[in-house]
């Protein structure tokens, strides 16, 4: 979702309310990947990832008529992702289903420790430190940095009130700053 | 994926706001995570599955309209709640809480004057107390015993995990299910009252005697528990002047400057509002179920007090100017 642009967006949804299939290939073709990724993110199975997808795509077709213009697509896509993915967990568990937010989000992989710092150690040591956050902070941090979501859209996306998502976010940071200081202070302006 | 180099421009208010926080020290970590998007770790799709759901989703287009009765449940232009708080400054002075409230020795946390210190508590709820205040909890707070003692003012984004979160000041009992508000309790002052007010959710709100009946706020609404008539219930407190709501499709804003409210419709639909100064500067209070941008301009301009205002539209957004 790298080049779209909020007026792309703008215009999907205003044709997507008149039903314009043209617009809903379009979306998806754009789309897919990113929330594909953002859906294993939260199901860390690739077989749930399609079904989240699907879902939600047959999802916005079915409320297309109703999707507000003023408000941004991109957002709305994955809030649906997210609550969809959310819902699917939820229905996996074998026990009673607890809130929410018991769910937990697994991080990637986390690469071992190592003693000689490159740029590209530096990034798997950086990788490791996002590991590191709490899931929401994570989540925040992430729809921040790499989706360019603003501080409302992540608050309407992850229903928190907004200042939570800024306290999350300078949080995260940091946290990344300790661990740079720890690390690598040199990196940091003196 | 969407990457951007420098700190964007949401940090600006936050930075304004917490001026023990520079631009430098968050810059470098948000400059140098470019490459380290948690999403790349993510498997690339592939591309026989892609087609498949495809397929699924042109017949589904193809078949008629497509349009199924419609689900009630399913809020898609759900709002952000939001609450802006304009009271005075945050005041001062604190107690610290003898640990007789609690069986195990309780940790004590305090924000120094002037700071803000932010807790992450172990059931996942964060809290950011203000400088000057203490927030007290039992070590074996979890998900099944959240309760707290807060002296100053804090504000919490409560997760919801089945068991209430009750906070206790020194003359009311606040107990939320999963939820985000502002509590004021600053025992030491001359207006010594307990002030709650909701950002998200529902809180309900007593006497620390529980004595009188308990009060249930919803978001966008306060309550005052006032020191001196411990028997009485807590007040509906009006909410501050500057209160604004957007819930469930309703704009509210009480005796403010069209100025902010212009300042909040662009940040909250992302348009950009043109108006002169004398137009900014009037005041009004409105209250109005809207859902779109341009239905809630015109609602503005719509006003006995705004009578004369009209609106177009612009490239960006909307121009309003004096008839």
């Amino acid at each position: 979702m790298k080049t779209l642009t909020n007026e792309q967006f703008s215009s999907w949804s205003r044709r997507l309310r008149r039903s314009d299939r043209q617009a809903y290939t379009q979306v998806f073709e754009a789309t897919y990947d990113t929330l594909y990724r953002y859906a294993w993110y939260f199901v860390h199975d690739e077989d749930a990832a399609y079904d989240v997808l699907q879902d939600v795509f047959l999802k916005l077709w079915q409320v297309r008529e109703r999707v507000d213009p003023a408000r941004s697509l991109k957002a709305l896509l994955y809030q649906m992702v997210r609550n969809t993915a959310l819902n699917h967990m939820r229905h996996a568990k074998r026990h009673a289903a607890d809130a929410l937010d018991d769910v937990q989000v697994e991080p990637a992989s986390l690469p071992r420790e190592e003693e000689d710092f490159d740029m590209q150690t530096l990034e798997t040591h950086l990788q490791r430190w996002i590991d590191e956050l709490p899931q929401r902070r994570r989540e925040a941090f992430m729809l921040s940095r790499y989706q360019g979501l603003s501080h409302i859209e992540i608050a309407g996306i992850m229903d928190l009130a907004p200042k939570t998502v800024n306290n999350h976010i300078v949080l995260a940071l940091q946290h990344l700053r300790s661990r740079l200081l720890a690390h690598q202070p040199d990196l940091l302006p003196s | 994926m969407t990457s951007r180099p420098t700190l964007p421009p949401d940090f600006e208010k936050w930075l304004a706001d917490h001026p023990d926080v520079t631009p430098d020290d968050l810059a470098p970590p948000w400059r140098l995570t470019e490459g380290a998007d948690p999403l790349c770790a993510a498997p690339a799709p592939d591309p026989a599955r892609i087609q498949a759901i495809q397929a699924t989703l042109a017949k589904t287009a193809a078949n008629g309209t497509g349009n199924a009765a419609p689900r009630p449940a399913l809020r898609l232009v759900k709002r952000p709640r939001r609450v802006q708080w304009m009271a005075a400054a945050a005041v001062v002075v604190v107690l610290v809480l003898a640990g007789i409230f609690f069986r195990q020795q309780p940790l004590t946390i305090s924000a120094p004057a002037g700071e803000i210190a932010m807790i992450d508590l172990p059931d996942g709820s964060l809290v950011e107390l203000q400088g000057g205040s203490t927030l007290t909890y039992a070590r074996r707070f979890d998900a099944r015993t959240r309760r707290a003692r807060l002296d100053g003012e804090a504000f919490f984004e409560v997760t919801k995990a089945g068991t209430p979160f009750v906070i206790e000041t020194f003359n009311a009992t606040v107990t939320v299910l999963g939820t985000s508000f502002n509590v004021r309790a600053w025992p030491d002052t001359p207006e010594a009252e307990t002030v709650v007010f909701v950002e998200t959710g529902l809180v309900e709100v007593t006497t620390k005697q529980a004595t009188g009946d308990a009060i249930r706020l919803a978001a966008g609404e306060a309550a005052r528990v006032a020191a001196v008539d411990d028997a009485s219930s807590p007040q509906a407190a009006a909410a501050p002047d500057a209160a604004y709501l957007w819930r469930d499709d309703l704009f509210f804003f009480f005796d403010q400057p069209l100025g902010v409210m212009f300042d909040e419709i662009e940040q909250h639909f992302d348009i950009e509002i043109i108006a002169s100064e004398s137009i900014r500067s009037q005041t009004l209070t409105i209250k109005t179920d809207v859902t779109t941008a341009e239905a809630l301009i015109a609602e503005l301009c719509k006003t006995p007090k705004t009578m004369t205002l009209r609106y177009r539209l612009t490239a960006n957004g909307f121009e309003i100017f004096e008839e």
